[in-house]
């Protein structure tokens, strides 16, 4: 998706509009904690394949339906409450991030126009084939590997989900402007895993690996494609 | 000269009269449910299509009960507003290709009455009914629900249809309400009545995304589904309840449906539904409002 043509700026642009360019970093925000399910969860690898990030002008949860017209006339909606609105900036770098670290990944630079942000979209798409990745992951779009424990019940798990998908309707409040600072994408790895039962992965003495179908893989998917897994923050000084 | 005086004074009476007339109108204010609560939703014609069901179900509405209230109609720019505070009952499945009448709201200032505002919220003892039987005003008020419906659907080589009785008690208040040409409010008109229709989308109860994503070309994700919801009847008695639906982990599904977005707390096929009572309420048609729970 190319927004360029969307900014509605350059050299004749009459919208009021600067041009800005910005950094973009992202980090995790914890590698251990409780999920909604009850498991201690510590995560001793986690990373994600970012895409493209691009900042909108609408409200992450705006509370309006999108709406269209069937062809023989009868009203009907969308349900969904996120309109994007205008376009105003993205970073257009793919980068595996390694959520464990917790340190941040640059992304390099944003580009776009400025104006106030409210929201973003995030792509989320496999590793390509320059392997050895950060984080350990080589293939997929996601590898979290850790221990989960439940009262006496403690399982050691590894999930490496491949996922094709613009997560949409990101908090991403702040103004976008000339010499503004940093942006960044923060991600809660702990959250990816909430909905999972570790008890229904498949038995084994040893590591249990999520399958590719399966109520992991499910919530892990889930999880990885809902807007509330994400926090894009302008780091002001 | 008395008579003289008389005819000045009735002369300017009636331009006075007509002066104020011409200042105002009224706000005629309906609710419908459209064809889709009337009569039916029916099968979707192919993956791609949003506006029927996949895999071939269709369902009808039996009873469609909603509790409006606190109509507002405001011309800011004027400080011109009326309202209709009451709460109503309506049954939206018994109304017949248009709007059934909620109220007129008098007196507001001619120009575009820009703030459209109501409330779909549980009904009290305080409701009257609106075009709803004694008997349903009573069963609102009793249970606290704010829409109420019950519906049968089917689909080819089912031998006995599906039932859903399902209550909600959520409050939303719907403001801001656009027009379908994305215009605020209304315009009122000198001396005329305008219309404000308070549209019900009750197909929405059936859609499978609660945040309308699209894909990476911007195409639609939404789908109108019922097999989920049919698989909830646990104790196989073609009666679906929203317990059975609360018993449905959103896990369990298929990962590319009923996907919450950003909404929050929304795990099981309950909470999914419960929550689609917030996307009910639209205006003139397609109009949107921004929706608040209350």
């Amino acid at each position: 998706m190319a927004l360029a043509g969307s900014f509605h700026c350059g050299d004749g642009d009459t919208t009021g509009r600067s041009r800005i360019q910005f950094g973009v970093e992202a980090r995790g925000t914890r590698v251990a904690g409780t999920t909604s399910l009850g498991w201690e969860v510590t995560l001793s690898e986690a990373a994600i394949h970012l895409g493209a990030v691009r900042w909108f002008e609408g409200q992450a949860l705006s509370q309006r339906t999108l709406l269209r017209r069937l062809a023989w006339g009868t009203a009907f909606a969308h349900p969904g409450h996120y309109v994007p609105g205008q376009a105003l900036a993205e970073s257009v770098i793919e980068r595996v991030i390694d959520l464990a670290a917790m340190r941040a990944t640059d992304l390099g630079l944003a580009d776009g126009v400025s104006g106030e942000a409210r929201s973003a979209r995030l792509e989320l798409t496999p590793v390509g084939s320059d392997g050895g990745q950060p984080g350990g992951l080589s293939e997929g779009s996601l590898r979290l590997r850790g221990v989960a424990t439940r009262g006496d019940q403690s399982v050691r798990f590894l999930a490496t989900p491949t996922l094709r998908y613009e997560v949409q309707g990101i908090t991403a409040p702040g103004t976008l402007a000339p010499g503004g600072p940093r942006w960044r994408v923060e991600i809660d790895p702990v959250a990816l895993v909430d909905r999972v039962d570790f008890l229904m992965l498949p038995a084994g003495d040893g590591e249990r690996v999520a399958p590719p179908e399966g109520q992991a893989f499910n919530a892990l998917s889930r999880a990885a494609q809902s807007a509330a897994t994400y926090h894009l923050r302008r780091l002001d000084p | 000269m008395s008579l003289s005086f008389s005819r000045a004074f009735a002369a300017l009476t009636l331009v006075t009269a007509l002066g104020c007339s011409q200042d105002t109108g009224s706000v005629n204010v309906t609710i419908w449910g459209e064809e889709f609560i009337e009569t039916q939703i029916g099968p979707a014609q192919n993956a791609d299509d949003e506006g029927g069901f996949q895999n071939n179900w269709t369902l009808t509405f039996n009873r469609f009960l909603i509790h409006v209230s606190d109509v507002t109609v405001n011309n800011t720019a004027e400080g011109s507003a009326g309202a209709l505070p009451m709460g109503r009952v309506y049954d939206l499945h018994n109304t017949r290709g248009s709007g059934t009448p909620v109220g007129a709201i008098a007196n507001v200032a001619v120009g575009r009455a820009d703030q459209v505002a109501f409330r779909i919220n549980p009904a009290t003892m305080a409701s009257v009914a609106g075009n709803a039987s004694d008997a349903d005003l009573g069963f609102m008020r009793m249970n606290g629900y704010s829409v109420y419906f019950e519906a049968s659907a089917t689909r080819p080589g089912l031998a006995t249809p599906i039932t859903l009785r399902w209550g909600f008690t959520a409050a939303t208040r719907f403001s801001e309400c656009v027009g379908e040409a994305n215009q605020p409010g209304v315009v009122v008109a000198a001396g005329a009545a305008a219309a404000a229709q308070i549209t019900i989308h009750g197909d929405h109860f059936f859609y499978d995304s609660l945040s309308g994503e699209t894909d990476m070309n911007g195409n639609s994700l939404t789908r109108l589904r019922f097999d989920a919801i049919a698989n909830a009847d646990a104790n196989r008695d073609n009666v679906v309840t929203l317990d059975e639906l609360a018993a449905v982990d959103l896990t369990t599904l298929p990962a590319n449906q009923y996907r919450a977005g950003n909404i929050p707390n929304v795990v099981t096929l309950r909470d999914f539904v419960a929550y689609q009572t917030r996307s009910l309420g639209h205006f003139n048609g397609e109009g949107e409002c921004r929706t608040t729970p209350l």
